[in-house]
C-alpha cells in the first residue's frame, strides 16, 4: 500500500510539473508570438505618430529662443523642444502678469521651466547617475527653487543661454508664484521622476536610428526564440526518454 | 527503486527552469519595450500640454487684444 | 540527487523572483500606458494639426483673395 501510495504521489508530482512547464511555456509562446509583435508594432507606430509631429517642435524651437543646436545635440526632442516654449508663454506672461486672469498660464509655465532640465540631465547622463539627478530633483521644490534650478542649469553643458532666462523667466513668474506653483511642480516632478525611474534604466537611446536598432534586435531575437521555443519542445519528448516510465500530455503539444 | 521518478522530476525540473529563464528574457524585452513606448508617449504626451498651453496664451492674447474673430 | 535539486530550487526560486519584478514593472508601465492613452493623445494631436490646416487654409485663402 505504501509503494502504491508512493507511486500515485509521484504520478501526482509529475503531473503537476509537467503542468507547471507547460503553463510556462503556453506563457511563453504567447508573449514571444503574440505580444512582442505587436508592442513591436506600436512602438514603431508611436515612432512614426513622433517623427510625423516632429515639425510642431521644431516650430516651437524655433518660435522660442532659436536653441537648435542643443536640441539636436542632446536629441531628446521634447526634453528640448519642452524647454522652449516657456520662452515665448514667459515673453507672453511678462506682459499678461498685468492682466488679472493670468495665473494658470504662468504656473504651466513654471512648471514646464523645471522639468526639462531633469530630461536633459537624464538624457545626457543616460544611465548612471540616476539616483543622482533623482536626488538633486527631489532637492527642487523643498528649499528655493531659483537656486537649485540656477545650480542645476549651470551644470548644464550645451545650454549656455538658457540659465540666464529660466532664472529671468522665474524671476518674473516667482513674485506671482504662490504655493500653487511648487504644488504643481511638485506633482509633476513626481510623476516625471515615476516615469523616469522607468525610463532611466532603459538606457535612453535618442536618436531615431538608434531607437530603431533594439526594434530590430527584437525581431531578430525573437525568431530565434521561436527557434529554442521549438527546440524546447522538440527536446521536451528528450528529457522523459531516459526514465520513460510514465508520460503525460501536456496542453500546448497541439 | 525511485530512481525514475527522480530523474523525470529532474529532467522536468531542469525544462522548467529553462522555461522560466527564457520567460524571463522575453519578458525582459518587453519591458524595454514598453519603457520605450512609454518615454515616447511621454513626449507625445508633453508636446499635447505644450500645444494646449499655447493655445491657452494665444486664445487669451486675442481675446486681451480684441484680435478675436468669430469662427466661420 | 538532493544537491543538484537544491539548486535547480535555488536557481528557479531567483529566477522566479526576478520574473516578479520584471512582471511588476510591466503592470506599471502599462498603468502608464493607459493613463497615457486614456488621455486622447492621437486626438489631441489631431485636433491640433486640423486647426493648423484649417487656419492656414483661411490664412492663404484671404491672401489669395486681397491679391485679386
Amino acid at each position: 500500500m505504501a509503494e502504491q501510495s508512493l507511486e500515485r504521489l509521484d504520478q501526482e508530482i509529475t503531473l503537476h510539473l509537467q503542468q507547471i512547464d507547460s503553463n510556462l511555456s503556453y506563457c511563453f509562446n504567447k508573449i514571444t508570438q503574440d505580444v512582442i509583435p505587436h508592442v513591436t508594432k506600436y512602438g514603431t507606430v508611436c515612432d512614426q505618430v513622433m517623427d510625423s509631429s516632429n515639425w510642431l517642435k521644431i516650430m516651437f524651437q524655433e518660435a522660442g529662443n532659436l536653441q537648435i543646436d542643443s536640441v539636436a545635440a542632446t536629441e531628446s526632442p521634447v526634453a528640448a523642444s519642452k524647454y522652449q516654449p516657456p520662452a515665448e508663454t514667459t515673453d507672453q506672461s511678462s506682459l499678461q502678469t498685468l492682466f488679472p486672469g493670468k495665473p494658470r498660464l504662468s504656473p504651466d509655465t513654471s512648471s514646464m521651466m523645471a522639468p526639462p532640465i531633469i530630461l536633459q540631465k537624464t538624457s545626457q547622463t543616460p544611465e548612471v547617475t540616476t539616483t543622482t539627478t533623482t536626488g538633486k530633483v527631489l532637492q527642487l521644490p523643498d528649499s528655493s527653487d531659483d537656486e537649485n534650478e540656477r545650480e542645476a542649469s549651470e551644470k548644464n553643458r550645451t545650454l549656455g543661454q538658457d540659465p540666464e532666462q529660466s532664472g529671468q523667466a522665474e524671476q518674473e513668474t516667482d513674485p506671482d508664484g504662490s504655493t500653487m506653483q511648487r504644488q504643481r511642480r511638485k506633482r509633476k516632478l513626481s510623476l516625471l521622476l515615476q516615469q523616469q525611474f522607468g525610463s532611466s534604466s532603459s538606457s535612453v537611446a535618442p536618436s531615431p536610428a538608434q531607437l530603431k536598432r533594439p526594434t530590430t534586435s527584437n525581431f531578430d531575437s525573437s525568431p530565434v526564440r521561436k527557434d529554442a521555443s521549438g527546440q524546447i519542445e522538440s527536446t521536451k519528448h528528450n528529457p522523459v526518454e531516459p526514465g520513460t516510465v510514465i508520460y503525460f500530455p501536456t496542453r500546448d503539444e497541439p | 527503486m525511485e530512481n525514475p521518478y527522480e530523474q523525470v522530476h529532474q529532467s522536468i525540473l531542469s525544462r522548467i527552469v529553462n522555461n522560466v529563464e527564457r520567460l524571463n528574457e522575453s519578458v525582459i524585452t518587453l519591458n524595454q519595450e514598453l519603457q520605450h513606448i512609454n518615454a515616447r508617449n511621454k513626449n507625445l504626451q508633453i508636446m499635447g500640454q505644450m500645444c494646449e498651453n499655447y493655445h491657452k496664451s494665444v486664445q487669451f492674447n486675442m481675446s486681451a487684444t480684441n484680435n478675436k474673430r468669430e469662427p466661420l | 540527487m538532493n544537491d543538484t535539486k537544491a539548486r535547480q530550487y535555488a536557481h528557479l526560486s531567483q529566477q522566479l523572483k526576478a520574473l516578479q519584478a520584471n512582471l511588476a514593472q510591466t503592470s506599471r508601465q502599462m498603468e502608464t500606458m493607459s493613463r497615457q492613452c486614456n488621455e486622447h493623445l492621437v486626438g489631441q494631436l489631431g485636433k491640433v494639426h486640423a486647426a493648423w490646416f484649417i487656419g492656414g487654409n483661411r490664412c492663404f485663402e484671404e491672401e489669395m483673395l486681397g491679391k485679386r
